[in-house]
């Protein structure tokens, strides 16, 4: 036991004391950070688009002007709800809210009567967020009256004369023409931008409802009928079944957005997992090769057994790991405390309970456990086999390509988790500790649990055992990776060969 | 006294080509054994089978009373011969960390290091990282590494190769501590000179199988004898050394410049010394030089080993 616990400290020691230790440390919330900052950057830095309508008369164009002040309503809405959810609103009290933004006339009332319903429930630092959210898109003058002249603005070649640094550009220009014998205008868009739809689909869905309206009017009904089916909003709500029986009425069980955490933090926590395996994996078969090349196992074997230093390995690199998830989760917590305080804690209270879920800990513990001694084992026995990077990079390939299946399927169980072909890759034991956390949050019945676990522990034992016979292999009779095949072929038929010494 | 270590009738081979061949010798306590042979002569594999890392097919191997196993391995260091250490460790943790494997406490084992260290003569280097040593400081700590729990026997492979003259002596002054303090220490060696000033014993083995075990003396008395002769050029030595029944070693060599011949003649028995000195004074050899030669292992290799043989490990 002592040779284990000097092994696994010495392990432990030389990766701590590391560059790469710290640099792995920060790396994952910085890219977190980055990931965040450059989403909302993109959201945020989103210029106002600027475009012209080339129309004979105005009909058509007033419509599209009354879409644009809805638009900044709704998006202000969308702002409002978010909000809501963050700050850990009632879900009544914002129905109500939002219900009193839907019947003010403008964006200025609808503000205020947001702001009557909820009161002082609102944190005071969220106070300042109730403001109108910004215009995505302008209408400006025509510069000219073809689309042969307006060709120059939309290529770049010109600028409009007014307007800020981005509304100096023409976007696109719409051109309407009546069409004889239909309701609705014959339009054309014309814009250089090829990939973003945005305001194609807000300029379509604006003529759309104006034809729509126009059509109501001509069949007789009144202005303040059209207003009325204008306000007809048939609103789906959802309920999971799943939580009639833990809850009893009808309010909470219906499905929100805190229902959906538990999926996110699955994945994330199958991402953490990920990372951790792949970054201590990866470390032992580089310190083992390193020892092989330097020629120090044959030291370690004078003073310790093959099974002792391939135990204290990964006793010592397991340490390491941890160290590294109990840093990543500090600064998880760290981070969510600060978002609760600048009015996040709703969310953060949310995620909070779902991380600390005796269930999903569990599953991910056991994940992590099994997923790291199945991984862990397999990358020492190779890196017993190696004496270059060469040779550990060409045998690491094809079990990288294997482990980056997890990553992908990760996205489709998301949002399909019962998909049959996601339910028969987390029985392939490779997958499972991943596959089986991303499935958790839908809801594993007790007997893939266990027969999950059990699987799990079956395979690390035989893993943990093939990697014993690789390590003493390759430390003792010092095979390398060429002679791996032939080395477990002939195990079962007649001796292995290995170089006589002098 | 029992001995520290034997051999009986101990075979080893790899995918059936044999390493060692039935090989039977012993380690007498306290003494300083060498382990000589040519290239692939089975050395390394007879030491790491000693040292736990191999079993044998055939034959038993007793180390400190018993078979090798974890607690008599506890009791032995082992240098082996392709040598290496943590580089990003210090000098006093790496052997600090072998130490404590051994068996030492952390303290004791830190102590320890500090000690070896400072007698070795690296304790201004005690702090520094592995990989800024020189050769012979890396190699000087790990063989204090091996020796840091102060072990009843230690057994050294190749301890010598790769060092420069002034470490080799440096490690000739560790073993010769070693036999003061009663250990008994085995070691191999391609350099005849090193085990001839330090072995009180030695186990001469070629293609697996022992040629020879004894005292250094008795290995010496193996060896052929021989004298050097140098007369004045003209002399007719050879016919001399043939009428007397004298054989030459090689061929006689005439210096021009110096106006003389040498010869190295072979000498059968030590009287053949005095023999030889009596029949060039009968013969008014005109002598310039007479040298009986001391012999040396080299000889006692070259003759049971062959010419052909590499004196390595």
């Amino acid at each position: 036991m002592r040779e284990i616990f000097l092994i696994a400290r010495r392990e432990y020691l030389a990766y701590v004391t590391a560059w790469g230790f710290w640099l792995q440390i920060i790396a994952l919330p910085i890219f977190g950070i980055l990931g965040g900052l450059v989403g909302g950057l993109a959201a945020n830095s989103d210029p106002v688009r600027s475009f012209a309508i080339i129309e004979t008369g105005s009909e058509w164009t007033q419509v599209i002007d009354a879409a644009l002040v809805k638009d900044i309503k709704d998006q202000t809405e969308d702002k409002l709800d978010e909000i809501a959810l963050n700050s850990g609103l009632p879900e009544d009290l914002a129905e109500q809210a939002g219900e009193a933004f839907d019947a003010a006339p403008d964006i200025e009332a609808a503000l205020a009567a947001w702001r009557n319903v909820v009161g002082d429930r609102l944190p005071a630092s969220l106070q300042s967020a109730l403001k109108p959210a910004p215009a995505r898109f302008r209408r400006v003058a025509p510069p000219e009256t073809s689309i042969e002249g307006l060709r120059p603005f939309l290529i770049g070649e010109k600028t409009l004369a007014n307007g800020t640094k981005e509304g100096d550009k023409l976007y696109a220009a719409l051109i309407l023409n009546s069409k004889p014998g239909s309701i609705g205008p014959e339009a054309q868009y014309w814009s250089a931008n090829l990939t973003n739809p945005a305001l194609r689909q807000f300029l379509n869905a604006a003529l759309y409802d104006g034809a729509r309206e126009k059509s109501l009017s001509n069949a007789g009904l009144t202005r303040d009928n059209i207003t009325a089916i204008g306000k007809i909003n048939t609103r789906i709500k959802s309920f999971n079944p799943k939580r009639v029986a833990e809850a009893g009425n009808s309010a909470s069980q219906a499905v929100t957005f805190r229902d959906q955490l538990p999926f996110i933090v699955g994945m994330i926590m199958t991402y953490v997992l990920w990372s951790a395996v792949l970054g201590v994996a990866n470390t032992l078969l580089m310190g083992v090769m390193e020892e092989r090349s330097n020629k120090i196992l044959d030291t370690l074997l004078t003073s310790a057994s093959p099974g002792q230093i391939l135990i204290g390995k990964l006793a010592g690199v397991a340490a390491v790991s941890l160290s590294l998830l109990a840093s990543w989760g500090i600064m998880a917590a760290g981070a969510g405390m600060w978002a609760a305080s600048g009015g996040a804690a709703g969310i953060v209270q949310s995620a909070a309970e779902t991380a600390f879920n005796p269930a999903l800990l569990g599953i991910f513990a056991t994940g992590f456990i099994f997923g790291y001694l199945m991984y862990g084992s397999m990358f020492l026995a190779m890196g017993s086999l190696c004496e270059t990077l060469q040779e550990a990079q060409s045998l690491m390939t094809p079990i990288l390509f294997v482990m980056m299946a997890p990553l992908l399927v990760m996205v489709f169980a998301l949002s399909n988790p019962d998909l049959a072909w996601i339910k028969i890759m987390s029985w392939i034991p490779i997958f499972t500790p991943f596959l089986m956390l991303v499935r958790a949050p839908a809801g594993l019945e007790s007997w893939e649990i266990l027969g999950m676990m059990a699987l799990m522990l079956v395979t690390t034992g035989v893993m943990l055992w093939l990697a014993g016979l690789v390590f003493r292999a390759g430390a003792l009779r010092r095979l390398n990776a060429a002679d791996l095949g032939r080395f477990l072929g002939v195990r079962t038929k007649k001796p292995a060969s290995a170089t006589p010494e002098s | 006294m029992d001995p520290v270590l034997s051999f009986d009738q101990v075979s080893k081979s790899y995918g059936g080509a044999p390493a060692v061949r039935e090989l039977s010798f012993s380690v007498a306590p306290g003494t300083v054994c060498g382990f000589l042979g040519p290239n692939g002569a089975g050395k390394s594999t007879s030491l790491r089978m000693i040292a736990g890392i191999h079993a044998p097919d055939a034959g038993t191997i007793r180390l400190l009373g018993a078979p090798p196993n974890h607690k008599t391995l506890k009791r032995i260091g082992f240098l082996p011969e392709e040598r290496g250490l943590y580089k990003k460790m210090r000098a006093d943790a790496a052997i600090a960390y072998f130490g404590a494997l051994k068996g030492l406490s952390g303290a004791d084992a830190r102590k320890r290091a500090r000690e070896l260290l400072e007698a070795g003569g690296l304790g201004a280097h005690r702090r520094k990282l592995v990989k800024t040593l020189s050769k012979g400081m890396a190699q000087k700590v790990q063989i204090l590494a091996a020796i840091a729990h102060d072990p009843e026997f230690v057994i050294l492979d190749e301890p010598f190769s790769g060092l420069d003259p002034v470490n080799q002596k440096s490690f000739e002054e560790i073993v010769r501590d070693l036999r003061a303090r009663g250990r008994t220490v085995l070691f191999s060696t391609h350099v005849m000179e090193h085990a001839e000033r330090l072995c009180d014993s030695i186990v001469l083995i070629a293609k697996g199988r022992k040629v020879f075990e004894g005292g250094v003396e008795e290995a010496l008395a193996l060896a052929p004898r021989s004298a050097l002769v140098e007369t004045d050029a003209g002399f007719d030595l050879a016919g001399i050394l043939t009428t007397r029944n004298f054989s030459l070693r090689g061929a006689i060599l005439s210096v021009a410049e110096q106006n003389l011949q040498r010869a190295e003649i072979v000498l059968e028995t030590d009287s053949d010394s005095r023999r030889l000195l009596a029949a060039l004074v009968e013969a008014q050899a005109p002598l310039r030089l007479f040298e009986p030669r001391k012999p040396h292992l080299h000889d006692v290799f070259v003759r049971l080993v062959g010419e052909n043989a590499t004196p390595a490990g």
